[in-house]
């Protein structure tokens, strides 16, 4: 019987007008967006390599020769990017708006490495990738496949017919949802294989194993994200008696989960001081703590020593009293900044667990390797990587101050994404199930004692 | 008679639960949004502060947080604000979401957020019924039976249910404003008010279109179910989809380099300008003006691409109704570049007096800053056409739905 009401709901909702709707929007902007993404990916990848090239061969910004001045290198610092991420054609995450150069040298930095100021129009409008599309507006839709399973079927009276049979409303339930979960899939996977499919064409795609489990999990996590929507519609639908309540009480729910609670996540986590705070790090971590090279060689003149002994002196104490001291300033700055910003980003993050769009956003954007955690990840490997640097200077220093090194030399900068990424989003996929758990066993309760008139 | 209709309709609206529920709703999210938003402005006005406090030749070149940025965000945040690093290179600060990476993932729930996705809305919950509802209560007949026209019928539905949502929106935003002044943000003064009031004027507007949208769609289908269902896809169609995917065809058409890339030339530019032996000293002027020749010409390229996305924004109501708000809040973002514009003009301005004019004569006097500001009425006129858009929107839908509605089958 089950199956019989599935087979008939099924075709039902594939004929519907609604449906139709759902797929043409749905394949449309995700193929769309894919499509412009992909040109932007494969800018994104050409100007990396180059970059890796460029910058390994340069201090700083400005192009060296065979040999340089190690105090050049150690002023004139590096410049290290980031490897686009290869599902960064699907999801824009952070990853198109936050900085992917960062300079460095041996008492500063990491900064963002650019002064320019691109296009501001972006940060208006939301920007149309595969989140925005299938967070957005395939969660409507599948409000709108399901708010009136129940209610609209007593409705038309309907209901009343189908239990003349020997069908229970428990398995009616199912039926129903089985069936608008199915649905719904067949609409999300018909335009998630097609942009799929435009990626595969693109030669500025090469998809890794790991990548392919990756996009494998996201479609998952995505089919249970909808499954929320399918079951908070499927409830309104048992709760409300007539269709139109019920599906304004689930676009007020909807407004709520997709835009109000995840927009005001990241205000709400950095309210607690204290905040991450770049230009006061960046100024923090400049403070030359009061030493004077000059004074300092007065004083060892004044104490009678000759004057090559006390340059001699001077030397010494600056290189092993004075610039660890700076080294360590710079080094507890920088991790007070990121420890800032990661406590803001756990606490974000855990308040936007509380709707499905901010567990479905995190998710999706961490497996992508675009999201706010991997950034961070990366932003830590940049740091680990100043003091390689740091080290690494030091070390030639200890050899002489006036030696001369290749750019080449220097110890170049490696940033692997993690292996398993699985783990990350498993309490976002618990949440996601609670809540699509709640949300029927409500269902439920409600149709044991529905009264189908 | 309309006035007969109407007082019935507003009676009828505000004592319905629907309506109160909705006003309830509004006033809160409103309030809300300004108290979270209010404490991004004052985080953001201690930092301009403390910025300003430490470097005193610098500061006149930060920008001072916008006042308005509370109701409208706009892209006023992460402008260009200074740094001094070796004397006269100043640094961009990086976008604020460098410094809170979640900023990146979802827009700020901020008043105009609430009005373009959430009241708008609402305004469809409202409208979808001023035809359809009578309908299926049966009243409609009833009421064609004594000497109403039609055209005043409608219009008497639309006016009352479309004013209790303006009067939710209104009182929203005085509570709005009223959070303002009490948390001491800054100075609301008659030049802030009366912006204000500009916002309040696109945003009815705004409501106004998508209030005719539901009425239309409600004088075109037989049930009210069917009349919302309907609404809302086109509430998809206008809000969700048509302008943000034909801004991205349309900067896709108009395709920029990334700001990396145009780095990285400025950089082989002036490797290439400093090459030579010595050249360190006499070349600089002329790599500098090779540098501020690329970012020029990048600054036209984008500005010509944000002219593109402008115009494609401009398809759908929602895409006019964020320009204009974003240009009478002063977060737009021309006002942001042609901030920019403005420092990178007195940053090559003050090499040139560092490298030559210094040389010269070692007494000439630095040049000043000047940022030129926005007067109200430059404003608004920019404003304008895009509200005179959002009228025309609104007389479509409405004469539209006036049409429909005079062939309504009543029965």
């Amino acid at each position: 019987m089950f199956l019989t009401l599935f087979r008939k709901e099924v075709l039902l909702q594939l004929l519907s007008s609604r449906f139709v709707f759902s797929v043409v929007i749905g394949t449309l902007l995700l193929t769309g967006s894919s499509w412009v993404l992909l040109h932007d990916h494969g800018d994104d990848v050409r100007s990396y390599r180059q970059f890796e090239a460029e910058h390994a061969r340069q201090i700083g910004s400005y192009e060296t020769g065979a040999d340089t001045p190690l105090g050049a290198l150690s002023m004139g610092g590096r410049i290290v990017d980031r490897r686009p991420p290869e599902l960064a054609f699907l999801i824009s995450g952070v990853y198109r708006a936050l900085p992917k150069s960062f300079w460095l040298s041996n008492f500063d930095g990491p900064t963002p490495e650019t002064n320019l100021v691109g296009n501001r129009l972006r940060e208006l409008f939301a920007a149309v990738d595969f989140r925005f599309v299938v967070g957005v507006i395939f969660s409507l839709l599948a409000l709108l496949l399901s708010y009136d399973a129940i209610n609209g079927e007593r409705q038309s009276g309907t209901l009343k017919l189908t239990l003349t049979n020997p069908v229970s409303l428990r398995t009616f339930l199912f039926a129903k949802w089985a069936s608008l979960n199915a649905v719904l899939a067949i609409a999300f996977l018909l335009a998630f294989l097609l942009s799929l499919g435009l990626a595969l064409f693109s030669p500025a795609v090469s998809l890794s194993g790991a990548g392919m489990l990756r996009l494998a999990l996201i479609a998952a996590i995505s089919l249970l994200y909808l499954a929320v929507f399918v079951t908070l519609g499927l409830l309104v639908s048992t709760i409300f008696r007539d269709p139109y309540p019920a599906v304004s009480a689930a676009l007020l729910v909807w407004v709520l989960l997709v835009y109000v609670i995840p927009g005001a996540a990241p205000y709400l986590a950095a309210m607690r001081e204290p905040e991450p705070d770049y230009v006061r790090t960046a100024t923090a971590r400049q403070d030359r703590l009061g030493y004077d090279y000059r004074e300092i060689r007065k004083s060892y003149l004044a104490r009678g020593l000759s004057k090559k002994e006390a340059t001699a002196a001077t030397r010494k104490y600056w290189s092993e009293v004075v610039e660890p001291l700076w080294a360590a300033n710079v080094a507890r700055n920088n991790e007070q900044f990121l420890n800032q910003k990661s406590r803001v980003v756990e606490r974000g993050r855990s308040l936007a667990r509380v709707s499905p769009y901010g567990g479905f956003s995190f998710a999706v954007t961490e497996l992508a390797l675009v999201g706010a955690g991997e950034q961070l990840r990366f932003e830590r490997a940049v740091e680990r990587y100043r003091r390689t640097f740091h080290e690494f200077i030091r070390e030639q220093q200890a050899l002489g101050r006036d030696k001369e090194v290749r750019a080449s030399d220097v110890p170049p900068f490696r940033f692997e994404s993690r292996a398993a990424a699985g783990q990350d989003v498993l309490v976002e996929v618990a949440v996601l199930a609670a809540f699509v758990l709640l949300f029927f066993s409500a269902a439920f309760v409600k149709m044991l004692r529905y009264d189908v008139r | 008679m309309i006035r007969l209709t109407l007082l019935h309709r507003i009676r009828e609206d505000i004592l319905s639960g629907k309506a109160v529920v909705l006003l309830l709703v509004t006033v809160a999210l409103m309030c809300a949004s300004t108290a979270l938003t209010v404490g991004e402005l004052q985080r953001r006005q201690k930092i301009y502060e403390a910025g300003a406090a430490a470097q005193e030749d610098l500061a006149p070149l930060l920008n001072r947080p916008e006042l308005l940025s509370v109701l409208i965000h706009g892209v006023d945040a992460d402008i260009y604000e200074g740094k001094s690093v070796a004397g006269t290179k100043v640094e961009r600060v990086p976008p604020a979401a460098y410094e809170n990476p979640l900023l990146a993932l979802f827009p700020t729930p901020d008043l105009g957020f609430i009005v373009q996705y959430i009241l708008s809305l609402f305004a469809l919950m409202m409208a979808f019924d001023v035809a359809a509802g009578p309908k299926e209560r049966r009243t409609l007949s009833l009421v064609f039976s004594n000497p109403v026209s039609r055209t005043g019928f409608f219009l008497g539905q639309c006016a009352g249910s479309y004013l209790s949502l303006a009067l939710a929106f209104l009182l929203g935003l005085f509570g709005s404003v009223a959070i303002l002044v009490a948390m001491d943000a800054g100075n609301v003064d008659g030049a802030a008010l009366l912006r204000i009031a500009g916002i309040a004027v696109v945003s009815l507007l705004y409501l106004g279109v998508f209030f005719m949208v539901g009425a239309m769609i409600s004088a075109s289908t037989a049930s009210s179910a069917r009349a919302f269902v309907a609404s809302l896809l086109t509430w998809t169609v206008l809000v969700l989809v048509l302008s943000q995917s034909l801004m991205l065809l349309a900067g896709h058409l108009r395709r920029v380099p990334s700001i990396e890339v145009v780095t990285a030339e400025t950089n082989a530019a002036r490797n290439q300008i400093l090459a030579k032996e010595n050249a360190f000293r006499t070349e600089w002027p002329k790599a500098n003006q090779a540098t501020e020749a690329i970012e020029n010409r990048y600054a036209r390229q984008v500005a010509a691409q944000e002219r593109w996305m402008k115009a494609a924004a401009r398809t759908s109501p929602a895409g006019s109704y964020q320009l204009a708000t974003a240009v009478l809040a002063g977060t737009s973002s021309e006002n942001a570049e042609r901030y920019l514009d403005e420092v990178r003009a007195y940053l090559s301005r003050l090499r040139r007096f560092v490298y030559v004019e210094m040389e010269q004569n070692p007494k000439a006097e630095q040049p000043v800053f000047f940022r030129r500001g926005d007067t109200l009425a430059s404003l608004l006129a920019r404003a304008a056409s895009d509200a005179a858009l959002l009228v025309g929107w609104l007389a479509l839908f409405g004469f539209l739905a006036l049409r429909r509605f005079q062939r309504y089958d009543l029965r």
